[in-house]
């Protein structure tokens, strides 16, 4: 007993603590934009402790109001960053364990898909997903659970067809999905130039351990999109490369 | 320095909440990720000594 409450009691309570503040600190740092607009809050928060301890006439009441509505307009204001700092912090809890990766064949006709693509030009966007599922967006694209070939690949990425825009999700041996839109990256270092299917790719990379390639439309460059770093490729046999590590 | 005590005094929500200072915090938890267990320890244990310690220490 310490207190008069029985030890075990303060162990679990204790482990329940540790726990919501270890997922609002890994929620919080998780994002920048995130982290910033706390410290302001936190600030605003220390203000209303002083003052109300002061019991200053006029800051005290305004700055206890605002620290009331505070929560309120965190939510509001942030909801998309809410959104993926959430989908980090549950990043590590939705791996998939049944992890099958693609056969040779796979990979030789992704890789012929993107330097075909990438010859004519053709904007192209292929995730080939790996521990953590890609569920949540394969659910709001077009179902296709189809074998993996250059020829559909290309047939996909044809420019005015329904599927071409979006991204393809690749799983195993199959082409899970077509038309998958994921969320853009927010990354500051980003070159402006780059457009919103590089931006999708460098998103999708960043939140999951998926690895992304992109076909530029402008230039006909092929990129690759790992743990949210984004390299220009234009070897076919370093994309093989690439590939072959990523599906090992 | 005085501009940066100014800055403070002036503009103490831009001083705090800049962006740099959240990059910085945000890329050395990203680096470091044992960081934030200890950082979550440290505030449990900050809030188990608020909750059950101080209230129940005779003055």
């Amino acid at each position: 007993m310490l207190f008069d409450i029985p030890i075990w009691k303060i162990a679990v309570d204790a482990y329940f603590v540790w726990v919501l503040v270890f997922f609002l600190v890994k929620f919080l740092v998780s994002n920048k934009r995130m982290l910033s607009i706390a410290v302001s809050f936190i600030f605003v928060y220390l203000l209303a402790y002083i003052s109300n301890i002061l019991d200053l006439l006029i800051s005290a009441p305004i700055l206890s109001y605002l620290s009331e509505w505070m929560p309120v307009l965190m939510i509001v204001i942030m909801a998309p960053d809410i959104r993926r700092s959430l989908e980090v912090v549950w990043k590590a809890d939705n791996r998939n364990e049944n992890l099958v990766m693609g056969s040779e064949k796979t990979k030789q006709n992704i890789v012929d898909a993107a330097m075909y693509l990438s010859s004519q030009s053709i904007g192209a966007l292929m995730t080939i997903e790996k521990h953590n599922t890609l569920d949540q967006f394969a659910d709001r694209a077009i179902t296709m659970n189809c074998e993996v070939s250059k020829e559909v690949l290309i047939n996909i990425f044809t420019p005015n067809t329904p599927l071409h825009d979006g991204a393809v999700i690749i799983r195993g041996d199959l082409i899970l999905c077509a038309g998958a839109y994921f969320i853009l990256s927010d990354n500051q270092n980003f070159d402006k130039t780059m457009g919103s299917r590089h931006r999708a790719g460098l998103g999708i990379s960043e939140i999951t351990d998926s690895l992304t390639i992109l076909v530029s439309e402008e230039t006909g460059h092929v990129s690759i999109c790992v743990e949210g770093i984004m390299l220009k490729i234009n070897d076919r046999d370093k994309l093989m490369e690439y590939v072959n590590m990523f599906m090992k | 320095m005085i501009k940066k005590i100014l800055k403070l005094i002036i503009e103490p929500l831009n001083y705090l909440a800049n962006r740099k200072f959240a990059e910085k915090t945000s890329l050395y938890f990203s680096k470091n990720k044992w960081v934030a267990y200890v950082v979550a320890f440290a505030f449990t244990l900050i809030i188990l000594i608020l909750m059950y310690i101080i209230p129940n220490l005779a003055w």
